[in-house]
């Protein structure tokens, strides 16, 4: 069974269908994200996997599990100003894991804060860092409290460019070792391609998935690829994904023309 | 592609370095923020003091320097004491009651409803001027300190209302959502996201419930004490004892001000990361 079922999920808001009849399964240490134009609901669909927004219609299911379902990896970090960074990466467990002492929680989450090098830092706050050494601080809080599935919303947007290089690979190298399970929402379709085994292309007005897109090509991909074979295969999936966006970019261009608008 | 070698240049770095140290800002332009208002506030009170000495300020309606000096230490031995008792007690106790506007805020900003209802009498209260409802208080409580204490609370709650729903409303939904999708309860995001957020918020509703704290102790007292420092002000001005009448205003700015700067490290000590700008 997959450890995440979107099982024809519908979600409306403000008087406006926002996604429409929404499907998905993801698998036991699979890494998929979501594509799709702005506004296509992407960042809603993941809030509604996160639990931080209740569908309308239809259901998410997690595998039945011990522990935590999922941790959520913020576009704007969303850590804590006033908290330091070992209590910000303890905070999911400190809401979570009330049966830890607090000396416990802090073990793991010193753990984690190694393991996304950050160890030295752990009394600095939030404000005394880079941004990507705060991306890294949500990183380490969600995976400590060990959920089952990863979501990361654009978490790589508010970074700068080669921090975020340096980021991306090191997430799939921390996915890899500990067989997460990741699903991310991205408008970066690099970024998608270097990180996923699975691409959702959303389309839009209501928000739906159009394909899935199965990315076959061995790790690290990008500029690190040798073989020429993976090279093309790279960039066909890549001008897939390109014409996808374009198409549904196109069709957003032509109802704004058409006089539906004005219904609105 | 060829990489162009520069050569390195003892003399030219030398140079270049005392270049460097003449970009130095002077000694004055590296303390002109202490220096300047300094200096400006000793030249003001030296023009002001000899205008007094040459005999050119007519005492019944204006003092120097160093008379309202003279007429601060005769006060100081001879009931000053009771006179910032009084004053403080007033102050201390509306403030205490005025404290009240935080949780009060808290709940009125958390409930959108609440706030909507509430939002053109909070306003309205607000901008009645609480002068005018002195005399009520001295018909309630009789004169004394309990209704200066009302006239100070009166006055210092509505800042910190005001701000504290201000401060509620303003908090980062984002970090709200995180802490949600985290595992907090309801009390854990009031404790952990909601109340440090407003800290600022509250800070400067202290800030302006002080100011007015202050005017509300001396409005009160002008009508409705028998001690107290705005209780004196009164009394020495309807004596034509102008020199003791500004050293009652000095107390009065220098407790304002020395209560702000508390306030000012008070909230570096609070909110540190509101002194950061930057946000990368």
């Amino acid at each position: 069974m997959a450890v995440l079922e979107v099982d024809d999920i519908s979600f409306a808001y403000g008087g406006h269908l926002v996604l429409r009849e929404i499907n998905m399964q993801v698998e036991r240490g699979e890494f998929v994200s979501i594509i799709g134009p702005s506004g296509c609901g992407k960042s809603t669909l993941l809030a509604l996997i996160a639990g931080m927004r209740t569908a309308v219609v239809g259901n998410i299911n997690f595998e039945a599990g011990s522990g935590t379902q999922r941790a959520v990896v913020f576009q704007d970090f969303a850590l804590l100003p006033w908290k330091n960074v070992l209590a910000n990466v303890s905070m999911g467990l400190a809401y979570q894991r009330r049966d830890l002492s607090r000396r416990e929680r802090e073990e793991i989450a010193r753990k984690y804060i190694d393991l996304v090098g950050l160890r030295g830092f752990e009394k600095k706050f939030p404000y005394q860092i880079s941004g990507g050494m705060r991306q890294r601080v949500g990183i380490a809080r969600a995976l400590a409290v060990e959920p089952e599935v990863l979501l990361l919303d654009e978490p790589f947007a508010s970074i700068d460019a080669q921090n975020a290089e340096i980021l991306r690979k090191e997430l799939r190298d921390l996915v890899n070792e500990q067989g997460r399970t990741a699903v991310m929402v991205t408008h970066n379709l690099d970024e998608a391609l270097y990180l996923s085994d699975r691409i959702l292309l959303m389309g839009t007005r209501p928000g739906c998935v159009r394909e899935d897109v199965v990315v076959d090509l061995p790790h690290p991909r990008g500029p690190e690829m040798q073989n020429p074979a993976d090279q093309r295969r790279y960039q066909e999936l890549r001008s897939r994904l390109w014409e996808h966006l374009i198409q549904e970019v196109a069709k957003e261009k032509e109802w704004m023309n058409s006089d539906q608008v004005e219904r609105i | 592609m060829t990489t162009q070698q520069i050569p390195a240049r003892e003399a030219e770095g030398n140079h270049l370095a005392a270049i460097a140290v003449a970009t130095r800002p002077s000694w004055f332009a590296r303390h002109e923020k202490t220096l300047l208002p300094l200096l400006t506030a000793i030249a003001v009170i030296a023009a002001w003091e000899a205008f007094g000495q040459a005999g050119m300020i007519n005492p019944l309606y204006f003092s120097y320097p160093s008379a309202i000096a003279e007429a601060f230490a005769g006060w100081a031995v001879a009931g000053m004491g009771a006179d910032l008792l009084a004053s403080g007690k007033a102050f201390g106790i509306g403030l205490a009651v005025a404290l009240l506007g935080i949780p009060l805020g808290m709940l009125i900003g958390s409930v959108r409803r609440l706030d909507l209802a509430l939002d053109p009498i909070i306003n309205g209260l607000y901008s009645t001027p609480m002068v005018a409802l002195t005399p009520l208080f001295v018909i309630i409580f009789g004169l004394g300190i309990p209704a200066t204490a009302a006239v100070v609370a009166l006055m210092a709650i509505f800042p910190l209302l005001i701000l504290t729903i201000e401060g509620i409303k303003t908090v980062d939904a984002s970090l709200i959502r995180a802490a949600r999708s985290f595992g907090a309860k309801k009390v854990d995001v009031y404790r952990d996201v909601m109340f440090p957020s407003i800290v600022p918020f509250i800070v400067s509703g202290l800030r302006l419930a002080i100011g007015r704290g202050i005017i509300g102790v001396v409005i009160g007292e002008f009508i409705g004490a028998v001690a107290g420092i705005g209780y004196q002000i009164r009394a020495d001005a309807g004596v034509f004892n102008t020199p003791k009448y500004l050293a009652g205003i000095v107390i009065l700015v220098a407790v304002s001000v020395g209560l702000n700067v508390l306030l000012r490290a008070l909230e570096r000590w609070l909110a540190p990361w509101r002194f950061v700008d930057d946000h990368n």
